[in-house]
Formats: C-alpha cells, sequence, structure tokens
C-alpha cells in the first residue's frame, strides 16, 4: 500500500469502525482526570497565544486518522534522529488535538523513561507509569491517567530506576503493555527516544508498533544523523514531521498559496 | 561507498545546494542583527585607525607654458627644445640631491627626519612628496604642453604652499636661465661658424686663383698656340730627316769613289775570284748611282728604271758565277783608303750627328707640345671641382649668415621677454582640507569591506552549520511523505524574552551604528 492512499480520504469512516465501543474502564475509573494547563516553557495548543499553531496539528490529526482507518493502524511511534527535536512537544500536542476531537480513544505513552520528557512536560513524575508496569509492580490500569478530554488518556514513565533501565524493555512486558492498551484504545501513540543515541531502547520500543512517525527539526538535526536514521527506520517510517519549519516556504506552501487567510501565522524560530 | 561520498558532497555544500531565493533573504534577515553589527563594527574600525593616520597635505602651483609673443613662423626660436623636453630637463636640475637638500636647509624642512635619516635619504623622501604634472591640451592632433602643475605634500599645510611656491619660482628662474644660456650660446656658435666659413670661403678663394694662374697655358686659349708650334716644328724636323738622308747617300756616294780607287789587295788573304769581286763592285757602283738619281728624279725616272735592269742582270751574273765556284772563301778585301774621302766622309758624319741631334731635340719639344694639349681636360677638371667647392663655401656662408640674422633676434627677443616663458598661473595656497588620508574614500570603502566581510560570515556559518536547513533537503532524502511542518511555537514569555533580546540587538546595534556615526564625522573633521 502506498503512502498516499494511507492518509487521503475523510475521517467519516472513523465513527463507523468505532461504533459502539464506549470508553471503558480507565476513564471512569479515577476521579481526578488530568487537566491542561498554559505551560510558560512548552508551547501547547490549548495556549490561546499559539492558536494558529493548532492548524497544523489538526493536518497532522488527519491525516494520521486517515491511515488508522485505512490501515488498522492501531501503534505509532514517534522518534527522531536526535535528541529534543520536539518528539515530546509534538506528541502532547497532537494527543491534546486528538482528545479534543472526542474520538477515537487514545492513549500517549512516554517510551523515554530516560529523559521523560512528556511526564514531566505534564507533571506526572510522581505518577504511577508504563515503568512500573514493566517492573510488575503495577496493574495496566493504575499506569493510566485520564485526562479533561475523555477520549485521552496518557501512561506516564513511572518510578524507573537507572539502573533498572537496560533490562527494563526487554521480555514479553513491553508488548504484553501495548496488547493490554489495546484492548481498551484505538489508537496507541508512544512518544520515544531519539534513534542515533547509541542505546536499545528504540529498537525495543517499536517491535511491537505498526509504524513510526520521524520528527525532524531543521537547523537542528544534523545531515549525518538523519543519514542514519532513513537508513535505519526504512520499514516503519510512514511519514515525517518537519518541525521548526519555516512557515510559507515548506513542502506544502505551494498547496496552500501564498495569500491564504487560512493559513496560520506564526513566530519562527530567531537564531541558531 | 556510494552514500559516503554523498555525504562528503552535502558537507562540502552544507545543504545550501537546496536553497531558493526565499531561503537566502529569510537567511538576511535571521541574520540581520549580526549583518549590522558586523558591518558597522569593520567600518568602525577602519574609521578609528584612518582617525588615527596623520594628515598630509597637497598644495600646487599651476605654471603656464606661454609660448611666446612672435608666432614661432616669423621668427624661428633658437631655443629649439620642445616645453616637454625643457620640462624634463629641469625636473632634473631643480630635483637633484644639491639643489634639494639646499632647500630643505633654506626651509627647516623634515626636521625630525634629519635626526635619523641621511641627508640623501631626506632629499629621496622630499622628492617623493614633490608631483609635477604635465597638463598638455592636444590641439590638431598632436598634443601640446600647454601648463604643469607643482605639488608639495606636508603634515603642514602651510609649509607646503610655501615649498610649492618656492619650487615653482625656482622652475621659473632655472627656465629662464637655460634658455638665455641656450640662445646666446646660439648665437655664439652661429659666430665662430660664420667666421669658420668665411674662412674657408676666402681659402677656397685664393686656391682656385692660384690654380687659374698656373694652368695658364694649359687653358683653352693656349691650345692654339701649341697646335701651330707643332706643325712648325713637325715642318721642321721633316727637312731635318730630309738632310740626315742627304747626307747619308753622299756618303755612300763617297764611299763608292772610293771603292773604285786603286785597290790595296791582300795577297795574304788567298786567290780570290777576282771576277765576282768585280762583279760586286759594280754593282754597288750602279745601285748608288741609282739610288742618287731616284732621289733626285723619284722612282720612274727613266735612268733608274735602266739602271735598275743593270743592277739585276749584274745581280744574275753574280749568283751564276757563285754557283760555279762554289762557295769559296770570301776574298779579303781591304778597306780602300783615301785620305779625301776619308776626311770628306767624316764632315758627313758630323753633319749627320748634328742632325740627329736637332731632331732629338725638336722630338722633346713635339712631345712637350703634344703633352700640353692632351693635359687640357685634367686641369679644367681640377678647376670645376674647386669652383663647385668654392660655391658650396658660399653658400654655406650665406646660409650661415640667415641663421646669424635669426639668432641675433631670438637674442634680443629672449631678452627682452618676448619668447616662450614660464608664468605663474595660480600661486599655491595653504590648503584647508588634508589631501591624504583620504577619509571619506576610505570609511566608505571600510564600511563596504564590513558588509561584504557581514555577508562572508553569515555564508561561513551557514557552512560550517551542519545541520539540515530546508525542507527540501529532507524531502530529498526521505521517501515517506511529510505529515505536518510545525513551526516555531512561541509562548507567551518566551515571546517577551524573544522581544527583549531584539530589543537588546537593536539596542546594540544602534549604539554601534551611533558610534560609528560619531567616529566618522569626528574622523572627518580632522
Ligand atoms: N516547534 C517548537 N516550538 C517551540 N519550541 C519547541 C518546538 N519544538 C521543540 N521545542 C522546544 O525544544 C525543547 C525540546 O523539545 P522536546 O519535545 O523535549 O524534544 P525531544 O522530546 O525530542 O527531546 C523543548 O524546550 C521545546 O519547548
Ligand atoms: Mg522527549
Amino acid at each position: 500500500m502506498s503512502f498516499a492512499t494511507w492518509f487521503n480520504g475523510t475521517a467519516e469512516k472513523a465513527e463507523d469502525v468505532e461504533a459502539g465501543q464506549a470508553p471503558q474502564l480507565v476513564a471512569e475509573r479515577d476521579g481526578n482526570p488530568l487537566a491542561f494547563h498554559v505551560n510558560p516553557v512548552y508551547p501547547l495548543v490549548i495556549d490561546p497565544v499559539l492558536v494558529g499553531a493548532t492548524e497544523h496539528f489538526s493536518v497532522l490529526r488527519t491525516r494520521l486518522l486517515n491511515a488508522h482507518h485505512k490501515t488498522g493502524l492501531r501503534s505509532l511511534i514517534i522518534t527522531s534522529p536526535e535528541k529534543e527535536e520536539g518528539k515530546s512537544l509534538i506528541c502532547t500536542n497532537l494527543g491534546i488535538t486528538l482528545g479534543q476531537l472526542g474520538k477515537p480513544r487514545v492513549l500517549l505513552v512516554d517510551g523515554d523513561l530516560r529523559v521523560r520528557g512528556m511526564t514531566e512536560l505534564l507533571g506526572l513524575q510522581n505518577d504511577r507509569g508504563v515503568g512500573d508496569y514493566l517492573q510488575d509492580k503495577a496493574e495496566f490500569q493504575d499506569c493510566i491517567r485520564t485526562t479533561e478530554y475523555p477520549s485521552l488518556c496518557i501512561a506516564p514513565v513511572g518510578d524507573v530506576q537507572e539502573d533498572s533501565m537496560p533490562t527494563l524493555l526487554e521480555g514479553p512486558r513491553w508488548p504484553a503493555f501495548l496488547q493490554r492498551a489495546k484492548e481498551e484504545f484505538d489508537l496507541i501513540i508512544v512518544d520515544s527516544v531519539p534513534i542515533t543515541a547509541p542505546i536499545a531502547d528504540f529498537e525495543l520500543l517499536s517491535g511491537p508498533c505498526d509504524a513510526a512517525l520521524l520528527t525532524v527539526q531543521l537547523r537542528k538535526t544534523t545531515r549525518e544523523a538523519l543519514d542514519v536514521t532513513v537508513n535505519r527506520l526504512e520499514k516503519k517510517l510512514i511519514g515525517v514531521i518537519i518541525n521548526n519549519a519555516q512557515a510559507g516556504s515548506g513542502y506544502y506552501a505551494d498547496y496552500y498559496g501564498k495569500k491564504n487567510p487560512y493559513y496560520g501565522k506564526s513566530k519562527r524560530k530567531n537564531g541558531a | 561507498m556510494a552514500t559516503k561520498q554523498k555525504q562528503d558532497l552535502d558537507l562540502s555544500l552544507a545543504g545550501l545546494q537546496y536553497f531558493r531565493f526565499k531561503d537566502y533573504k529569510r537567511l538576511v534577515a535571521r541574520r540581520k542583527w549580526l549583518i549590522i553589527a558586523t558591518a558597522t563594527l569593520v567600518g568602525l574600525l577602519t574609521s578609528v585607525v584612518v582617525y588615527f593616520v596623520p594628515n598630509s597635505y597637497r598644495a600646487t602651483t599651476s605654471i603656464l607654458i606661454d609660448p611666446g609673443k612672435v608666432p614661432e613662423s616669423y621668427v624661428k626660436s633658437t631655443a629649439t627644445l620642445t616645453a616637454n623636453e625643457r620640462l624634463a630637463l629641469l625636473r632634473q636640475q631643480i630635483l637633484s640631491d644639491t639643489k634639494l637638500s639646499q632647500i630643505i636647509d633654506d626651509m627647516g624642512l623634515y626636521q625630525e627626519l634629519k635626526k635619523k635619516e641621511p641627508p640623501l635619504e631626506i632629499t629621496r623622501k622630499m622628492r617623493d612628496d614633490i608631483d609635477l604634472e604635465p597638463i598638455s591640451y592636444s590641439t590638431g592632433g598632436r598634443a601640446d604642453l600647454t601648463a604643469f602643475n607643482i605639488s608639495y605634500h606636508s603634515r603642514n599645510a602651510g609649509t607646503a604652499a610655501a615649498v610649492a611656491n618656492r619650487l615653482a619660482s625656482l622652475f621659473i628662474e632655472e627656465n629662464l636661465r637655460a634658455r638665455e644660456e641656450q640662445v646666446l650660446g646660439t648665437a655664439e656658435f652661429i659666430d665662430r661658424e660664420l667666421a669658420k666659413a668665411r674662412q674657408d670661403l676666402e681659402d677656397k678663394e685664393t686656391k682656385l686663383g692660384a690654380l687659374r694662374a698656373r694652368y695658364a697655358s694649359e687653358l683653352p686659349e693656349a691650345q692654339n698656340a701649341h697646335l701651330q708650334a707643332l706643325a712648325t716644328l713637325q715642318l721642321e724636323m721633316r727637312s731635318e730627316m730630309d738632310a740626315v738622308s742627304r747626307d747619308q747617300q753622299q756618303k755612300v756616294y763617297l764611299q763608292s769613289l772610293m771603292a773604285d780607287s786603286p785597290q790595296v789587295v791582300d795577297l795574304d788573304s788567298g786567290n780570290a775570284g777576282s771576277a765576282p769581286t768585280g762583279l760586286q763592285d759594280q754593282l754597288s757602283r750602279l745601285e748608288a748611282q741609282q739610288e742618287q738619281l731616284r732621289t733626285r728624279y723619284g722612282p720612274q725616272f727613266p735612268d733608274v728604271l735602266k739602271i735598275q735592269q743593270d743592277i739585276d742582270r749584274l745581280q744574275e751574273k753574280i749568283k751564276s758565277a757563285k754557283k760555279t765556284e762554289g762557295p769559296a772563301a770570301a776574298p779579303a778585301v781591304l778597306r780602300p783608303h783615301n785620305p779625301v774621302i776619308d776626311s770628306q766622309i767624316a764632315g758627313i758624319d758630323k753633319d749627320i750627328q748634328a742632325h740627329a741631334k736637332r731632331e732629338q731635340d725638336l722630338k722633346s719639344q713635339i712631345d712637350y707640345h703634344q703633352s700640353m694639349l692632351d693635359a687640357a681636360p685634367a686641369a679644367s677638371q681640377q678647376i670645376a671641382i674647386l669652383s663647385r667647392d668654392y660655391e658650396q663655401a658660399e653658400e654655406n656662408y650665406k646660409r650661415l649668415q640667415d641663421h646669424k640674422f635669426s639668432a641675433d633676434i631670438s637674442t634680443d627677443m629672449e631678452s627682452r621677454q618676448k619668447g616662450e616663458r614660464f608664468l605663474i598661473l595660480e600661486p599655491a595656497q595653504p590648503p584647508s582640507l588634508p589631501y591624504e588620508p583620504k577619509r571619506a574614500l576610505i570609511d566608505g570603502l571600510g564600511l563596504l569591506a564590513g558588509i561584504v566581510f557581514a555577508f562572508g560570515l553569515v555564508l561561513a556559518l551557514e557552512l560550517f552549520d551542519r545541520t539540515i536547513k530546508t525542507e527540501h533537503e529532507i524531502t530529498d532524502q526521505i521517501e515517506a511523505p511529510v505529515l505536518a511542518e510545525i513551526p516555531w511555537l512561541v509562548t507567551a514569555a518566551k515571546k517577551r524574552q524573544e522581544q527583549w533580546h531584539n530589543v537588546l540587538a537593536a539596542g546594540a546595534s544602534t549604539f554601534l551604528l551611533l558610534m560609528y556615526v560619531g567616529a566618522i564625522a569626528v574622523s572627518l573633521r580632522k
């Protein structure tokens, strides 16, 4: 199946797929759903200042849901060639954007057990999470945090010791976690580690996932790192997210047209 | 292997191959503060450095070359150097070490240098500080030097003007002196030449006169005399020759007479045939007789012919007699002696000798006249050559006289300053602005260099930046589609921070710009 057929079409079919499947356990169990707040450092799409940026995430959401409906894509891992390219940021914002839609049921998993970017960004450091499940210290339900959006749940990193990390993802626990998550959620999005990092984490994390999304940040990702990434990601890669893109100059700029009134106006990163 | 090579290529281009025009525009916008700051800083540094370069003033005196009040076509000037040549000559003279060191001492120039540099080095420095620029306007195809500027560079404006004026007056003085010298020299030379030519002319004249006198006899008028003399001499010569032959006949006759007289035969000489001897005698007698007749009456005279027959017959007889006798020994005939005849013969001999001598005499005279006639053309040739020389000398003399006339006028003109001369068109004034350094120009170039350097710097930074810079570079390498292009998201707090940074950058740049403007203003004021 070609890339084009994955992402084209409408999101209507999604409702057919999920018909009759109401959110279960997780949303109803906990009475303390996570509320998203405007973060002064991390730009979240709920920030009214960033209203223009939501459009970009909506585009991403639509294309992703198309792939989900057409190919039955259930689990997706987000990675990047190097660290700090915006994986966690994009993952969180994509989750919020999907949650705002109300369906399908989406689980965000912070798979970056070392940096735990999303966990920290959402202030979930003290919550139990996927790490506890991997160490068999908690039940699946206890590792999931509901949010203000009923269709969106989050699995933070949880309590993970530095020395246990290398072996944490080995074995059947991680695939089991994903399998369990698929029972309750339609789409599982895993925030992960950089591909060029000298660790096995990405290989282990991506193993049971259906597809991978690559985040590349302009003026951040080196050419060499991208080269290595392209070689490693061949099969699972279904799309690229360009971060720090230049408004009006990108891949789809011509598609939108220069004077499109719907085209979001946003600030660019200044200086390197 | 292939990927590695591609990587190297990408590295060297640093992704700039994916740049489009708007990417460059964006790059400049992104680096605007860096560009402004760098350009301003370089400009500022340039103006500060230039500020500290000491001022050098340049004062110029313009000198007009006045071609003279009388047109050259009327009076050919004897100061023959062109203005250009004269200027070159003057430059040599005035910019000489002695002249310059004199000026240096007089005006107290290069005081600080004098302490550390040798005098020759100082004069060399002064020569460097002097500019001499000819100004020529081309008139009708050829460039005529019409004026020239003398400039002098100095740290002090007043000194620059004073030295320029001093140099100008030196040029004028020297030029005047040189011209006068040349004109006077020319007049003197022509006088000398004229005297020489006159001497030459006179020499030639006397020589010609002498030659004419010497060859008077060979001159055409003398030719006739020679011819007449030759005619008479030849006539005389003929008669002399006749006389000699007559004498010889006489002598033969006398000898024959002597043979007819009684013979004295030498008996010891043997029995000689008398017949042949007799016949022989008869023969010689006949021959003598015939000769006598022939000379007197000519060869066709009947008696001469008759005697010839006799002689022939006698000769026949002698021949036949000789045949019969055989080649017997010739009879020894003794010479007959007859004192009277002998003395007569001796007289004749004497006569013949006298004639021969006369003949000799005549011959030498004839030769003389003949040679005179032969030599006549050589003489006229010599005279012709000499006359030609004389004419040339005369012409030369006349020509020199003309020159002398011109030279006299020229000298007169020069002494009354009507010839070509140098006039100060504009005396040097102490300049109010320094000639060097050309601060405005250098400042402008500095700013330009700063701008170029800034852009170069931005480009260099871009080349050393190994990150991916454009979307095209990603789409070019990855087959998977681009699902989203997320711009840089700026929270309110970040925005404030960014604005603050911008204000700082703008402030710093403005500060630099103000400093630059101030520096320029101060530097241009110096
Ligand atoms: N598009 C963006 N706009 C604003 N800031 C960004 C953007 N992308 C990344 N960042 C910032 O970069 C830093 C690293 O982002 P993060 O998502 O933690 O990277 P990663 O998870 O890949 O290590 C964060 O401080 C984030 O706020
Ligand atoms: Mg992260």
